[in-house]
């Protein structure tokens, strides 16, 4: 998963991709590819949420 | 003047009798409050001022003592009624007595507060303030930022000590959902008349490294009444109001309020209730990202199922269709066959008439050819004919020969006496020349 993606563009992907198998575009070849993405994107997201960045804490750290 | 000569303390009790004379009532008085100090006698010693219409120059002062029984009565109704503690630079309402005391000089006794007034000049000065912002064309700036979706990383502004700051983080850290915040605290004094400065100076703090944060949090801990009103300023205000990360403030009193209130994107009253706030909304994703997990897992299975289906109907199809497809293909080999044979006949007919026209030819030039050749023939023989002697000498010619043979051409050189034969059609005849 590309490092630089953010929390947001990550979410508009997830909707993005919910649309697109809502109105039944995704064809049944690229199915298993989207939902592959998405785990991950959910994945990215709910870690986002409940993970300290290790980049963050590493900053922190010295202060600490 | 003629009089005699007064002690001091002569002249002063004389000033307080004329003063508790003269001026014996109660009067209501605004003023500035320059100075509060509570001695530990219970007694609370003000000062108080009037400035100039410019603010700056002091046209009238006068200190005042507000007894402690007086104070314990009458202050902490006040202080609850504003959301105040009496303080410098406070305008106040008071009933007060004027007294002199030849040793303490001048003084105001206050025998009552109006707490109203307090509050209708703070809210008049907040109302300044929100005017000068709306002005500028930035009370609404922060209010205007959306909410990131991720709120994460918090800058918070408090004094390091507050119980508040550290209740906070308590509630981040162990919140129910497993959710994870980095909070960095940018330390501030939030209670005096440093307020303004050091809060700035934090915000400033934050501002060089926005992009660190996802939002700003500015809290003031502690259950006890304290001066809200030195957050009451225009810098502080703006400070705010043109953060670039949304700044939620919990430094709320439960009745009042301050400029940041209003300027803030979000007021909590206070800090348990900020990091409640962040929590909520880290929730809110969560639960948003468990919805679209479940839509995804159902729109994918529904998906798989109908195409399931699908082939399903195919399977079933598929045998008729083939033996459709069978019979189509075996109807079209058929026809096919039957072209090529006729074509192939076809073809035949074309050669055997071509070689027919072939050989026909080839007679008829033959045939041309003998006919030419006859003819030259018979021409040849025409003329033949007409060089036969045979013929010649029937039709009267005749040759002449001398006796030993040879054709006479010529009459000359026929000496007289020559004997001649002449052959003619039927015979021969000798005969001798004459004279000439």
């Amino acid at each position: 998963m590309n490092k630089e993606l953010t929390y947001e563009a990550a979410m508009q992907r997830l909707e993005a991709l919910a649309r697109e198998m809502e109105a039944g575009q995704v064809p049944i070849d690229e199915l298993a590819a989207k939902l592959q993405e998405a785990q991950q994107l959910l994945r990215f997201c709910q870690d986002k949420l409940t993970k300290a960045d290790a980049e963050v804490q590493k900053l922190l750290q010295p202060n600490e | 003047m003629e009089s005699a000569t007064l002690s001091l303390y002569e002249l002063n009790n004389l000033v307080r009798s004329v003063l508790e004379a003269e001026l014996d009532g109660e009067y209501w008085l605004e003023a500035e409050l320059s100075e509060v100090r509570l001695a530990s006698n219970g007694h609370c010693y003000v000062e108080f001022v009037q400035k100039d219409g410019s603010g700056r120059t002091l046209v009238a002062r006068a200190r005042g003592t507000i007894w402690a029984r007086v104070y314990n009565l009458l202050v902490p109704l006040f202080e609850r009624a504003t959301g105040e503690r009496l303080r410098a630079g406070m305008k106040v309402r008071v009933q007060v007595t004027v007294g002199f005391h030849e040793l303490y000089g001048y003084a105001l006794n206050v025998v009552d507060i109006d707490p109203a007034y307090t509050l209708g000049d703070m809210a008049q000065r907040r109302r300044e303030i929100l005017a000068r912002l709306e002005a500028d064309g930035i009370a609404t700036d922060n209010k205007a930022l959306p909410l990131p979706a991720l709120m994460k990383r918090v800058a918070v502004v408090s004094s390091a000590t507050a119980a508040g700051y550290g209740d906070f983080c308590d509630q981040l850290e162990h919140n129910d959902y497993g959710l994870c915040f980095q909070a960095e605290l940018f330390p501030a004094v939030m209670q005096g008349t440093n307020v303004e400065e050091s809060v700035l100076a934090a915000l400033e703090a934050i501002m060089d490294r926005a992009d660190e944060f996802d939002v700003v949090v500015i809290i003031r801990g502690g259950g006890a009444t304290s001066d809200l009103s030195d957050f009451d300023t225009y810098p502080l205000a703006a400070a705010v109001a043109q953060m670039p990360l949304p700044v939620i403030v919990g430094i709320g009193h439960e009745r009042d309020e301050t400029v940041l209130d209003y300027v803030a994107h979000t007021r909590v009253k206070t800090p348990t209730a900020a990091a409640a706030f962040l929590i909520q909304h880290g929730a809110d994703q969560l639960a948003a990202l468990q919805t679209l997990a479940t839509t995804f897992q159902t729109l994918a299975a529904r998906r798989l199922q109908y195409q399931q289906e699908r082939l399903q109907r195919l399977t079933a199809t598929l045998p008729r269709a083939f033996a459709l497809v069978h019979e189509r293909q075996g109807r079209r080999l058929d026809s096919l066959g039957a072209r090529l044979g006729m074509a192939a006949q076809r073809h035949l007919l074309t050669c055997h008439r071509q070689l027919e026209r072939q050989s026909d030819g080839i007679g008829q030039h033959a045939r041309l050819q003998l006919r030419d050749a006859r003819t030259r023939l018979q021409l040849l023989q025409g003329r033949l004919e007409a060089l036969d002697p045979v013929l010649q000498l029937r039709r009267g010619y005749s040759l002449t020969y001398t006796a030993d043979g040879r054709l006479l051409r010529s009459a000359a050189h026929v000496p007289p006496g020559t004997t001649l034969t002449t052959r003619l059609a039927d015979g021969t005849l000798t005969s001798v020349v004459n004279d000439e």
